[in-house]
C-alpha cells in the first residue's frame, strides 16, 4: 500500500475540478491501492485568510480517520498565522503547504524564514510547489509565477533543520544544487518528474535519483489538479529502480517523514 | 459542441466520483500494466533531435507498448527567412535516417518553411518520396492563414498527406509577441473554414496554453483534428476535449512526455472502444488514405 504526498480538496478558482472531496480522495486511493494521502485544502490557496480553509480541511477528513495527513495552507505574511499555525497543529496537521507565487510574498521575506523556523520547532515538514497550473494557461487573474528551483535553493540552505518537500523537477542539475541538498532535510515529490526519455528540457528523475538516493523521493500525484494515472506510470513502469528502492519511494520513505506506523 | 448524452453531460459536469480511472468497479484495483498493455498506439506526435535520441525513443515507446512514433525535426527559430531550405533539408534527413536505422517504427514527418514556398515544396515531395507519411511539425515561422501557406496545403490536400502544425500558446486575448508567426486555435479554425478537405492536426492541447479555450475555439471547426500531447496532464483535460471535439478528431501522441502521453488517456472517463480510436484508430485512419495505415 503507498502513500501519496500530495492531494486536495476544495475548488482551484481558474477551472472545475472532480474527485476534489474527501470522497472523491478515497474513491482514488481505493482505486489505486493508496493507503493514505497527505491532503491539503486548494480553498486556502485562494482565501485571504487561510484558516477558514484549515477548518474545513479538519472537518472534511473527520470521517475518516485514518486515511489522510492533513497539511495546512498558512500564509506568514497575514496577521495570526503563529496562532493559525498552533491552532492547526492542535487539529492535528502534519505539515504545512505554503504558495508563496499565490500568497504575494517573496522567498527571502524574513517572516517566510520565522514560520519555518516554527514548523521545525513543531516538527512539521513543509512543502512548496512549482505551480498550481502551467503558467502558460494561466488565468487573467493568475500571477503565473513559477516557484523556481534556483529560488528556493537559499531557502533550503537556510533551514537545514526544517524539512521540506519540493517538487522534484530539477534542471539542469548543477552541483551547487546536490551540495545544499545532501546538507538539508529534504525530499522530493514525484508530481512533476518525467521519468521517462528526457523531454524537451532534457530533465532526467533518475538520474537525480542516483546523485541523491532513493530515500530522498515520495510518491506524489497532485490529484486531482493531474491526473491519477501518469504518476502511477512514472513509478511502476519507467523508473528503473531496484523493489527496494521503488517501495521506498511509494511508501517507506513517507512513512519515516511523518511519522506513520 | 457535438451533441451530448445523458452520460456525457454527467461526466464533464463533473458529476461522476472522478476520471475514468476511477471506479467503473471499484472493487478492482486499477492494474496500470494491464491497462498499457490493452491497447495499441500510435504516437503521432513525436521528435527527434539528434541522432543518439532514436534509441532513447524506442526504449521509451517499448516500455509503454507504443507501436510507432511520428517524428519530425523541426527547427524552432522564429525569424522565418533565418530558416533555410538547407538547414530545412538538414533535420529532415536526421529523421529520414532514424526511420532507416529503426525500420517499421518511426513515421517520418517533414518538416518544411512556408517562407520559402518553392523549396519547401520540394523538400516535401522528396521526403514524401522517401516515405515520410506528411508534413510535421510545421512551426512558428509562418502562420497557417498567411497565404504562403497556402500552396503547402493544397499539395497535402493532393497527396492526403496530413498536416501536423505546433499550436502555440494561447490564452484570452493574448498571442506570443515573440512568435507572431505562431498558429493558435482560432487560426486552426479559420484555414479549417477555407480548406474543409484539409486532414490538418492541431499540435498539443496539453501544449501549455490554455487548453479549455483551445478545445471551445476547435469545437467549430469539424475538419481540423487534434493530437493530446504536451507536458500538461491536468485532471480533466481529455474528456473536455472529448466533449468539444469529439472523440473521432482526437490523436493519442506525447511530444516526448511519455507517461503522461499515455496516462492521461487512460485516465479520461471513456469506454475501451473510445480510447482504441484516440490510441489508434483515427490515426490510422488517416495513415489509410494514402496506404500507410498499420495493420
Amino acid at each position: 500500500m503507498s502513500i501519496d504526498v500530495h492531494t486536495y480538496i476544495g475548488h482551484y478558482a481558474f477551472r472545475q475540478l472532480r474527485g476534489n472531496t474527501t470522497e472523491g480522495l478515497v474513491a482514488y486511493m481505493k482505486r489505486f491501492g493508496i493507503e493514505r494521502a497527505v491532503v491539503a485544502n486548494l480553498s486556502g490557496v485562494f482565501y485571504r485568510n487561510t484558516q477558514p480553509a484549515n477548518e474545513e480541511l479538519a472537518a472534511a477528513i473527520h470521517p475518516f480517520p485514518g486515511r489522510f495527513i492533513p497539511f495546512a495552507v498558512i500564509n506568514p505574511t497575514y496577521p495570526g498565522w503563529r496562532d493559525d499555525l498552533e491552532a492547526c497543529h492542535g487539529l492535528g496537521m502534519k505539515g504545512l503547504r505554503l504558495y508563496p507565487q499565490y500568497h504575494d510574498y517573496k522567498l527571502t521575506d524574513p517572516r517566510l524564514g520565522k514560520l519555518l523556523e516554527a514548523a521545525h520547532g513543531l516538527n512539521m515538514p513543509v512543502a512548496f510547489t512549482r505551480w498550481l497550473e502551467d503558467p502558460r494557461q494561466r488565468s487573467w487573474m493568475d500571477s503565473g509565477e513559477e516557484l523556481k528551483i534556483d529560488d528556493l535553493l537559499p531557502v533550503v540552505a537556510a533551514n537545514p533543520g526544517t524539512f521540506l518537500i519540493l517538487d522534484a523537477y530539477v534542471y539542469p542539475v548543477k552541483d551547487e544544487h546536490l551540495r545544499v541538498f545532501r546538507a538539508a532535510q529534504i525530499y522530493f515529490d514525484t508530481v512533476f518528474a518525467s521519468a521517462t526519455a528526457r523531454g524537451w528540457s532534457g530533465y532526467d528523475l533518475l538520474a537525480l535519483v542516483k546523485e541523491l538516493g532513493p530515500e530522498r523521493f515520495l510518491f506524489g500525484s497532485g490529484y486531482p489538479m493531474r491526473d491519477p494515472v501518469s504518476a502511477q506510470i512514472r513509478l511502476r513502469l519507467q523508473i528503473e529502480l531496484d523493489p527496494r528502492a521503488r517501495e521506498a519511494i511509494w511508501s517507506s520513505n513517507a512513512r519515516r517523514l511523518l511519522k506513520i506506523s | 459542441m457535438p451533441t451530448m448524452n445523458r452520460r456525457s453531460f454527467i461526466a464533464s459536469a463533473g458529476l461522476l466520483s472522478a476520471s475514468a480511472a476511477l471506479p467503473r468497479s471499484a472493487a478492482q484495483p486499477y492494474d496500470v500494466l494491464a491497462e498499457i498493455r490493452r491497447y495499441r498506439k500510435i504516437d503521432c506526435h513525436n521528435h527527434i533531435f539528434r541522432p543518439q535520441i532514436a534509441r532513447e525513443l524506442v526504449a521509451a515507446a517499448d516500455k509503454l507498448e507504443i507501436e510507432k512514433l511520428a517524428i519530425s525535426d523541426p527547427i524552432t527559430t522564429p525569424q522565418a527567412e533565418k530558416v533555410t531550405p538547407d538547414a530545412v533539408r538538414e533535420a529532415n534527413n536526421l529523421v529520414l535516417e532514424a526511420m532507416k536505422d529503426f525500420p517499421g517504427r518511426f513515421l517520418g514527418q517533414c518538416f518544411v518553411n512556408p517562407f520559402y514556398g518553392r523549396e519547401a515544396l520540394e523538400e516535401m515531395m522528396r521526403c514524401m518520396d522517401a516515405g515520410m507519411i506528411g508534413l510535421g511539425e510545421m512551426y512558428t515561422q509562418v502562420r497557417l492563414t498567411d497565404p504562403r501557406y497556402f500552396p503547402i496545403i493544397e499539395k497535402c490536400i493532393e497527396l492526403k498527406a496530413p498536416l501536423l502544425s505546433h499550436a502555440g500558446d494561447v490564452r484570452k486575448d493574448w498571442r506570443d509577441p515573440e512568435r507572431p508567426g505562431a498558429s493558435i486555435a482560432d487560426d486552426f479554425v479559420e484555414i479549417g473554414k477555407r480548406y474543409p478537405e484539409a486532414l490538418i492536426i492541431y499540435g498539443h492541447i496539453g501544449g501549455g496554453g490554455d487548453w479549455e479555450y483551445v478545445c471551445k475555439a476547435l469545437c467549430h471547426a469539424p475538419t481540423i483534428y487534434a493530437d493530446t500531447s504536451g507536458s500538461v496532464t491536468d485532471e480533466g483535460m481529455v474528456d473536455f476535449a472529448v466533449r468539444c471535439l469529439g472523440v473521432r478528431r482526437l490523436l493519442f501522441a506525447t511530444d516526448l512526455n511519455f507517461e503522461t502521453g499515455v496516462g492521461k488517456i487512460l485516465a479520461a472517463n471513456l469506454t475501451p472502444a473510445e480510447r482504441r480510436q484516440i490510441f489508434f484508430e483515427n490515426l490510422n485512419g488517416i495513415l489509410r488514405q494514402r496506404g500507410n495505415d498499420v495493420h
